[in-house]
Parts: structure tokens; sequence; C-alpha cells
């Protein structure tokens, strides 16, 4: 009884729990979302640049991802290049995929959409200019057979800030030490000042 | 079947996951043919597995060894721990300065393939050596005594005593489990910059524990490394001892506990004439080099023998579960089946709205189930044992005595799937070693990083063997802990023991036959 009670105060739990055995249960048969895992490579045989790229597999289709310049910076022209395959018969996607960028911060929420992009040669290609150097999502969506799929893909513009952690450490530490010293130099004035007074007591006749 | 583990693979490798295939199932079958011998074997009648005389006398005949000699010299020690401070500073620089390519960074791959690796093994053979020589307690020594070897008082400590509330594990618990978190879910092990902010961070944590209490509490209580290495140590066959303990009997200056003029004391508080388990000991040598009847060396002891006997807190017994817990999620998390795990339940957390920290959160809702699982397992087969022992004393000590049987079970998983990433990732290394911070390094393509875990460094099959033998021994160590614990709480009553012995052995049974069906999955690896 006490349980049911403290079940139904706490409806947030159940839900956790069901949506869980629902996630564990369910086949998804009308949606599909992934997220690839980023691999940086050259083609050794070709003129093209750096890039980074992913290939990933998603419901029915394989997808290859590719981003110019492998590492872009901010205020620099970009380009991503999107590959769609069925993995069945390999034909290419010939409908129009969505580009939407999103902060990659924990609790960043804006999202922008890059573009609707046709195939053209079988290549989605997507441009785009960064200002602010970051970590960023960049989404391609698409709907096939009345399914809509999404692929997330991680996206740096720009080299991290060095001087940032090293400089905070150095601070933090400095701070530290400045902090304890001042208390340690209080505490040693405050003994010495109390041995003096304890010396300057004269003993009782 | 051991085709469809090939197809498994193929049909994975052609996704953006790089796998080696699972251990064949040959060895698999030939290791769970001896945990299903060795449960039979433990589940006999105890009555003749007393302790023997010789079992019950410390096995520890301390064995001097010559490093012990040298370890006598504090600044033999203060110079590694320089050279390795060092090396730690070069990795911060590679990673916050050198190329962002993890496999070609030396941050990420003598962090995360050779150190976090070789650091766990090295445990079995020299117990906590690694936390005498850590960076972390140097540079926050340095930074707070201003000396590196000889004793000194710390001019910018606080010197406090520690409250009695944070004198446990709880908080290098909360933060192992957030450094695997780390680790897997944010995917610092891929990132140099991460992990050498990573390794600024805890040079802070370190200096902030020194420059606030005395001695070295973070060592002690609050660093996820060291107290990890801590418990791994109950099963070393090296450890810091007395000699000869009637020495140590008459000792009444205490030179280990309280240290010398020239020699600090012990960091952690540990009175060498009574010290029975290695959990909390650093290796620092600070006993050996202070004792001035030259009674404290390196000496050989029974890897299970502290496991048998030692007594156990409430935190270090959760400690002890999720280092079990974590150690096995690290595997799951390797399997091809995770990512669709992780991205069904990050699909249904975007419909309710969270798209931007979906699937963060579906990684931390799926991992914290995985670290309740084996609890919630092990709590129940102790009880069904305290149950059919009568339920003598209270469930708690139970509980508490019987934790010890995850230690070995984890260890040797933990060493078996290290192994794999040292052997197949670490193909690389020389290059890394000449260029740390990959000056004009170029990325591997997939294909590269496919064929350098396909071909590692010893013959696979030898791995596979390896793994197994080390499973094996992990479990025959853990039922050996647990026959004991159990022959010791039923008091030596064999028909009480044997019945209460069968849910304990199951556990032992569960987790090491779920090690070792990990070890036979696919798995992805990370350069």
């Amino acid at each position: 009884m006490n349980r049911c009670l403290w079940l139904k105060k706490n409806p947030g739990i159940t839900q956790v729990v069901m949506l869980m055995v629902l996630t564990l249960l369910t086949q998804f048969v009308s949606a599909h979302h992934v997220l690839g895992r980023p691999s940086y490579s050259l083609n050794a045989d070709s003129n093209t640049p750096p890039s980074m790229q992913i290939e990933t597999q998603i419901g029915k289709y394989f997808v290859t991802y590719m981003v110019f310049p492998a590492f872009p910076k901010p205020n620099v022209q970009g380009r991503v290049n999107l590959y769609v395959k069925r993995i069945k018969d390999d034909k290419p996607f010939d409908g129009e995929v969505t580009f939407t960028i999103r902060d990659d911060a924990w609790f960043a929420r804006n999202e922008e959409t890059l573009g609707k992009q046709p195939s053209i040669n079988n290549i989605f290609k997507q441009g785009f200019v960064f200002k602010n150097a970051g970590h960023y999502i960049i989404s391609a969506k698409f709907s096939a057979d009345n399914e809509p799929y999404t692929i997330d893909f991680p996206l740096r513009i720009g080299s991290p800030f060095p001087i940032g952690p090293i400089g905070i450490t150095i601070l933090l530490i400095f701070v530290m030490l400045l902090v304890v010293n001042v208390l340690l130099s209080k505490k040693m004035k405050r003994l010495k000042a109390q041995r003096n007074r304890d010396e300057n007591i004269e003993p009782a006749s | 079947m051991l085709t469809t583990f090939i197809n498994i693979s193929a049909q994975a490798s052609t996704g953006s996951l790089m796998l080696h295939p699972g251990m064949p199932l040959y060895l698999a079958n030939i290791g769970i043919s001896i945990l299903l011998g060795g449960l039979l074997w433990y589940a006999r009648p105890l009555m003749s597995l007393q302790p023997s005389a010789s079992q019950l006398a410390n096995p520890l005949a301390a064995q001097r060894t010559r490093i012990s000699g040298l370890l006598r010299n504090p600044a033999v020690l203060g110079v590694t721990r320089v050279i390795v401070a060092g090396i730690f500073l070069l990795l911060i620089y590679a990673g916050l300065f050198g190329t962002q390519i993890p496999e070609k960074n030396a941050a990420t791959i003598i962090t995360w393939t050779l150190w976090w690796t070789l650091v766990v093994m090295s445990v079995f053979v020299v117990g906590s050596f690694w936390c005498a020589v850590c960076p972390w307690d140097t540079l926050a020594s340095f930074l707070a005594k201003r000396k590196l070897w000889r004793r000194q008082r710390a001019p910018y400590s606080l010197e406090l005593k520690t409250p009695p509330r944070l004198r446990n594990v709880t908080i290098a618990a909360i933060l192992f489990a957030g450094l695997s978190w780390l680790e897997l879910g944010y995917g610092v092990t891929l990132s140099p910059y991460t992990t050498a902010v990573l390794a600024l961070i805890m040079v802070v944590l370190a200096t902030a524990s020194m420059v606030v209490f005395e001695r070295k509490a973070f060592c002690q209580y609050f660093c996820p490394v060291g107290r990890t290495l801590g418990l791994y140590s109950q099963l070393s066959i090296a450890a810091i001892r007395p000699v000869n303990s009637d020495v140590c009997a008459k000792c009444t200056t205490l030179e280990c506990y309280h240290g010398t003029d020239e020699i600090d004391p012990c960091p952690t508080h540990l009175v060498m004439g009574t010290l029975k388990n290695n959990t909390y000991c650093i290796s620092c040598a600070n006993c050996i080099a202070s004792c001035p009847h030259d009674n404290v060396a390196w000496a050989s002891k029974h890897p299970g023998y502290e496991s048998v006997f030692a007594r156990i807190s409430s935190s270090e017994s959760f400690f002890l579960l999720m280092l079990l817990s974590l150690a096995l999620f690290h595997g799951i998390t390797m399997m091809p089946a995770w990512d669709p795990w992780v991205k069904a339940l990050t699909f249904h957390l975007s419909a309710w709205g969270l798209q931007t920290t979906a699937n963060l959160m579906a990684f931390s809702m799926i991992m914290l189930v995985c670290i309740v699982i084996p609890m919630v397992i092990f709590a129940m087969l102790c009880g069904l044992s305290w149950s059919l022992a009568g339920k003598p004393k209270q469930f708690k000590p139970w509980l508490l005595q019987l934790s010890f049987i995850a230690l070995p079970v984890a260890f040797a998983y933990h060493v078996a799937h290290n192994l794999s990433h040292l052997l197949r990732e670490s193909q690389g290394l020389t290059e890394v070693l000449l260029n740390p911070v990959g000056l004009d390094a170029l990325p591997l393509s997939q294909k590269e990083i496919h064929l350098r875990h396909l071909n590692a460094i010893i013959n696979p099959e030898w791995i596979f063997a390896f793994q197994v033998v080390i499973i094996i021994l992990g479990y025959l160590l853990a039922a050996r802990i647990a026959r004991k614990r159990i022959n010791s709480l039923c008091a030596g009553s064999s028909i009480v023991s044997s019945r209460v012995l069968i849910p304990v052995m199951g556990f032992v049974f569960i987790m090491s036959g779920f090690s070792l069906w990990l070890l036979m999955q696919p798995m992805a690896m990370r350069y």
C-alpha cells in the first residue's frame, strides 16, 4: 500500500521505468535516428583536401558524410557532402535533405536550419561559414518510404583555446595558495600575540 | 556459431564502428566448463576446507628485495616522481597544443591506451606502486611543500584533520563513476584536449586537498584511481610489510606512522605493525626509509589472503561493487548492440523535447541501470544465502563481508578487457612516442584503423587464451573467498555453509560467465 502511494507521489519514476521498458521492447519501424562517429581520413590518391568522414547505417540506408576541410575554422568557408544509398540495391536516395545545426554545449537549445538541398550527382552538398569556434552538431534529416531519418554528426570549428585550461588551473592554484597563506599568517599572528600576552602576565606573588 | 560471430562482425564493420571479432566459441566453452566444474567443486561440504594453521598464520613472510634497499634512500623515488611528472606535463602540452587526431597524439594514446591499461595490470605484480610516483600528487606536494622528498612542514597547508564524514571512499566512488561517464559517454578518450583538461582538473583537486587537509587525504579518500588501485592491490602478489612482526610489536616510537626529521610520516595514517590490508597503502616507501630497525620491506604475499580476512566498510563495499559494474559496463559499451540501445532511448527522449541533451541523458540512464543491476543481483543472492543460513547476525555485515567476492571478478575482467585495448590499439605507439604532439601527422583512414585492430601485436588467439585464463583465475579466487567468508560467517557449520554458499557462488558464476560472454562479442575499438 505504502509503495503504491509512493509511486503515486513520484509519477516521474513510473514514467522513467515505463520508458525504459518500452525502449527495450519496442521495434522502431516508424523513424530512425543515429549519431555517427567521426573518422578523420585522407584519400591519398586524389587531390581533395583532408576531410572528416563518417560512414553509418541508418534504417534501410547507408550514409557517408564528409566535411571539408577536416578541421574547419571560424569565418572560413566549409562544406558538407552527404551520400545516401539504399543498402539493398545501392540505389542513391533522390529526395531532399534538410541540414540543421545546433550548439553541442550540454544545455544549449538553439538550432538553426542551414538549408534544404536536392541531390546533385547523388551528392547532397551544404556549405557553411561559422563565426565562432566551438563544438556543433549538424543534423541531416530526410524522409523515405514515409519514415523520417535523422543523422547527427559532430563538427568542431576552430582549435580549442589552449591558454584557457592552463590559465584557469594556474589561477585556481594561485588563489588556493594565497587564501591558505593569508589564513596561516593570521593564525601565526594570533598565536604570536597570545604568546606575548602569556609572557607579559607576571606570575602571581 | 563461430560463423555467426564473423557475420556479425562483417556486417557491423560496414557501418561506422570498427570491430574486432570476439573470442572463439571453443575457448569460451573451455572457460564455461571450468567455471561449472569449479561451481560443483566449491559447492561440496566445506568442513574439510577450514583454513589450515599455515593459512591462518601471516603468509607475508617478508622476503627482502633489492628494491627495498634502494628505496631506503627517498631521493631514488623522488627522482622517479620528477621524471613521471615531467612526462605528465609533456602529455598536457601535447593535449592542449598538439594535433587533435586522437590516434596521433601522445595525450590520448599514452593516457588511455598505455597508462590506464598498464596501471591496472601492474597492480597484480607491484600493488599500488603507481601511487608512489603519481604525478598528480607530485605536483600537489611540490606546490604545497616546495620540497620533493625531504620532510618539510607544508608552508601552504592548513593541515586540518579530515572531517569524519569524509573519511570514506564515497567521493572516490562517485569520481570514478564520473570518470567512466566522461570516458565512455563524453568521449574523453577520443579528445587529446579534453584528456589534458581532465589531467589539469585532477592536479587542482589534489592540490586543493593538500592545502586544506593534513597528510594525503586526496590519496587516502578522494582519488578515484588511487582507491581503485588500492582495492585491487589486495590481490597483488607483493606489498610493503614488516620483515619481522615481533620487532614491530616491541616498537614504541612508530617512525612509520610519525616519520622522522628527514622522512615524512605515513601519508595515509598506517602503522606498519598492525597493517593487515593493502587498500590504503600508497607504496610511498616512507616507512621503509624511516624504520630505525630496517624492518620494513617489499614482501611477497598470497593474492587472496587479504580478501579472505580483511574487514570492509560500507563505502568500500559500495566501491567494490561499483568497480565490478563499471568494469563490465566498459565491455557493454563496446558491443555493436550498444549504439542501437542508446539511439533508441535517445529517440524517445528527443520525442519528449530533449533534443540537445537526449544522447547524453540516454547514455547516463543506461549507465545507471548497468551499475545498479549487478548490485541488485548481489544483494538478492546475498539475501537468499542469509535466509538459508537462518538469518544470523544482521544482514548488513553479511552483505559487506561477502562483497569481497566481487573484487577478483572485477579485477579479472578489467585486466582481460584492458589486455585487448593494449595489444590491439598500441600499434602506432612508436610513431606517437617519436612525435608526441603529432606535428604534421595525418589521420588514419578507416581501413588502416580496421587493419590495426585485426592485426594485434600478438596473435589474437593468444589474447583470447590469456583472457580466458585471467577470467578463470578471477573466478577461482572469488570462489575461494566466497567459501572462506561463508565458512567464517557460518562459524564452521558444514551443512549450513554448503547450502548457504550456493547463491553466493551463483553470483560469482553469473558475473564470470557474463565476463566471458562479453569477451566473446565483437568489440568496437577506439583508435
